[in-house]
């Protein structure tokens, strides 16, 4: 068996040296950190606690890069939210089509932060110096097609100053350390890319140019009709989610790509991730390769993703033939 | 004259909640009878047309009937926005009806009020959005399962004297790509009932525009939404002060002999909303479906995220607004 699976991953993986693994986004919260978030709304739980473990747990499961589990995030957008000038959290509504709501981002005059307000809501502390930094932001084009303008008057100039928001957060997280950012982009399969696609790039570029090391952009909950349009765009990977709807792939000399292959939104667990890692990797020979969560692991409770996270170590195992 | 109703819960008050950690099973029976009675008491003395208790025996609308549904157990808690959570079952098994798990529940409002009974029943697509499939793995057939369940129960409501069935639907446009299933399966829960069936649906990501279109297709009399959460609070009937109520532009076009449930009050703030505010929203709506449209005003939904004064003295405000609303249009 074990010589099968060798030979099985070698002829497949061609040029690619390993896959790799990571877990992008916001982890749910263990049932002892709900009773005290739902008890103590006007005193902050002290989050790091529960972190620690979730620091650990990424450790064991051998993933590539390590990201803070943003316990403390309400939503995605609320480290910047409550902490920068001209934004702020308004009323709830349905994040896409899920059963999760966030507080809709008011943007009331001109946007600004410190470039630390995101390095600043993350336990740095936790990382040990062999860790590979990662970290996970909402892409601009989400976010300013999920707030709610009262300044701007154009979706245009609210990308253009959002990305400028991000961009200088970017550059604080390079400056602590992070050599990975995700950028999660959960609205491009629910809007026309075309029709913002310019000002995206420019502050997809901005971001870029400002956290200097490797930028991957994560489209999930629904396939992008213009994936080509991706290909363009100024980052080093691109991630989809490949268990909602089917996502067209193209051969990517020039991109890393990100397989989103456990499912954040599903109890139940994945048995046949090497097979379709194998059988995507035959069609596209990306420079290198990840696993991946689709979505936040948030939406399922703590326990079924701490079982996701032993299932990726072992799907790692069987793909990398250690 | 223009109804009023109260879409379903309200908070829990603190001596409920202690009585429900006692060991006692008759203690706690008997403070539920309190609270829904206490509930009922307060809605009629506000001077709401259609009364239900508030949920005063439910944990809520989603995990109380859950638990009285063969095939599913509880997988622990996520979030749903900030600190408040819920409790996400998985269905691991099929499907079955084992009880009408609200009988003793609507037992006790009809008993106790002499208003209009209503009971809010979860309907079979937000059952299926909101739990995780690890049985049927095909939306269709676990939604038809569903639907059997909660037709089953609205049967014996409708056979207990029900007069208004309201089927609970918040996640009905959660997808737009769905509709159609949504609406298969609504009008599979609801066949071969004859009391009044109305809808809720709330939190429409998009507006309802995938929703409008259906409306006659959806076996519904009755259709209670949300809009005061994206309305502004200025006083005035133009359309730009009213943004929230862009919807009903639709429901006029669509909407032909469906009654409308208009949602004029946000539950996810404490802001009580003032008389005047809530008259210009109806009043707006009377204008914008050319009083074509039977209203019934309602709050956005269920009341349970607000302190009970604050929920009282919303709708409190709610029946003034209407009175305004009647002094002038009618």
């Amino acid at each position: 068996m074990r010589c099968y699976r060798l030979k099985f991953f070698r002829d497949n993986l061609g040029m690619i040296d390993m896959v790799g693994s990571y877990i992008f986004g916001i982890y749910p919260r263990s049932e002892k950190l709900i009773e005290i978030t739902r008890k103590r709304i006007y005193a902050p739980p002290d989050f790091e606690e529960e972190s620690k473990v979730l620091f650990d747990s990424q450790r064991e499961a051998e993933l590539t890069y390590i990201q803070d589990p943003l316990l403390s995030w309400d939503d995605m957008f609320r480290p910047i939210t409550v902490n920068s000038n001209g934004i702020k959290p308004d009323g709830i509504n349905r994040f896409f089509e899920t059963n999760t709501f966030y507080r809709v981002p008011l943007l009331e005059g001109n946007i600004d932060a410190k470039e630390d307000v995101l390095a600043r809501s993350l336990h740095l502390g936790l990382y040990k110096p062999e860790d590979k930094r990662m970290a996970s932001l909402p892409d601009p084009l989400t976010f300013a097609i999920l707030s709610k303008d009262e300044h701007y008057g154009d979706v245009s100039l609210v990308i253009a100053a959002i990305g400028e928001l991000l961009s200088k957060q970017a550059r604080g997280l390079n400056r602590a350390g992070f050599e990975t950012l995700v950028l999660k982009c959960p609205a491009y399969g629910f809007i026309d890319l075309k029709k913002h696609f310019d000002r995206v790039a420019e502050a997809i570029s901005s971001i870029k140019r400002a956290f200097i090391k490797k930028v991957i952009l994560h489209i999930y909950f629904k396939p992008v009709k213009d994936v080509e349009l991706l290909n363009e765009l100024p980052v080093d990977g691109l991630g989809f989610d490949m268990i909602n709807g089917s996502q067209p792939l193209r051969r990517m000399d020039n991109k890393e790509l990100a397989l989103g292959l456990v499912n954040g939104y599903s109890t139940v667990l994945e048995e046949n991730i090497p097979e379709r890692v194998k059988a995507i990797l035959d069609s596209i020979n990306p420079p290198r390769a990840y696993v991946t969560n689709n979505v936040d692991l948030e939406y399922i409770p703590y326990k079924f993703a701490i079982k996701k996270l032993d299932l990726l170590r072992k799907a790692m195992r069987r793909i990398n033939n250690d | 004259m223009i109804k009023s109703q109260e879409i379903g819960s309200l908070k829990k008050p603190a001596w409920l909640l202690a009585s429900l950690k006692s060991e006692n099973i008759e203690e706690k029976e008997k403070a539920k009878d309190d609270a829904s009675y206490i509930n009922l008491r307060r809605l009629e003395d506000i001077g709401l047309d259609y009364v239900y208790d508030g949920e005063a025996k439910r944990i809520e609308m989603y995990e109380q009937p859950i638990r009285e549904i063969g095939g599913f157990i509880f997988a622990d808690r996520i979030r749903s926005w900030d600190n408040k959570y819920y409790r996400k079952a998985r269905c691991v098994d099929e499907v079955k009806y084992l009880r009408n798990y609200h009988k003793d529940e609507f037992a006790f409002v009809k008993a106790n009020t002499k208003r209009t009974p209503k009971i809010p029943v979860t309907g079979p697509y937000t059952f299926m959005d909101w739990s995780y499939d690890e049985h049927y793995r095909d939306r269709s057939l676990f939604l038809l399962a569903l639907s059997k369940v909660v037709n089953s129960v609205l049967a014996d409501l409708e056979a207990m004297g029900a007069p208004v069935l309201q089927v609970d639907e918040p996640a009905a446009t959660a997808h737009p790509d769905e509709m159609d299933l949504f609406v298969e399966g609504f009008n599979a829960a609801v066949r071969g009932i004859n009391s009044k069936v109305t809808v809720h649906i709330c939190y429409s990501g998009d507006e309802y525009t995938s929703l409008m279109p259906r409306l006659q297709s959806i076996h519904a009399s009755h259709f209670a939404l949300e809009f005061a959460n994206r309305d502004s609070t200025e006083l005035g009937v133009s359309s730009e002060i009213r943004r929230g109520y862009r919807a009903l532009e639709m429901f006029r076009e669509y909407g032909s002999g469906k009654e409308l449930g208009l949602g004029v009050i946000d539950v996810h703030t404490d802001f009580i909303e003032p008389p005047e505010l809530i008259r210009d929203r109806i009043l707006y709506a009377i204008k914008v479906l050319k009083g074509a449209t039977q209203i019934v005003v309602n709050p956005d939904c269920g009341l349970r995220t607000r302190s009970r004064d604050i929920a009282f003295s919303k709708l409190s405000n709610m029946i003034k607004g209407i009175k305004l609303a009647e002094e002038e249009a009618l």
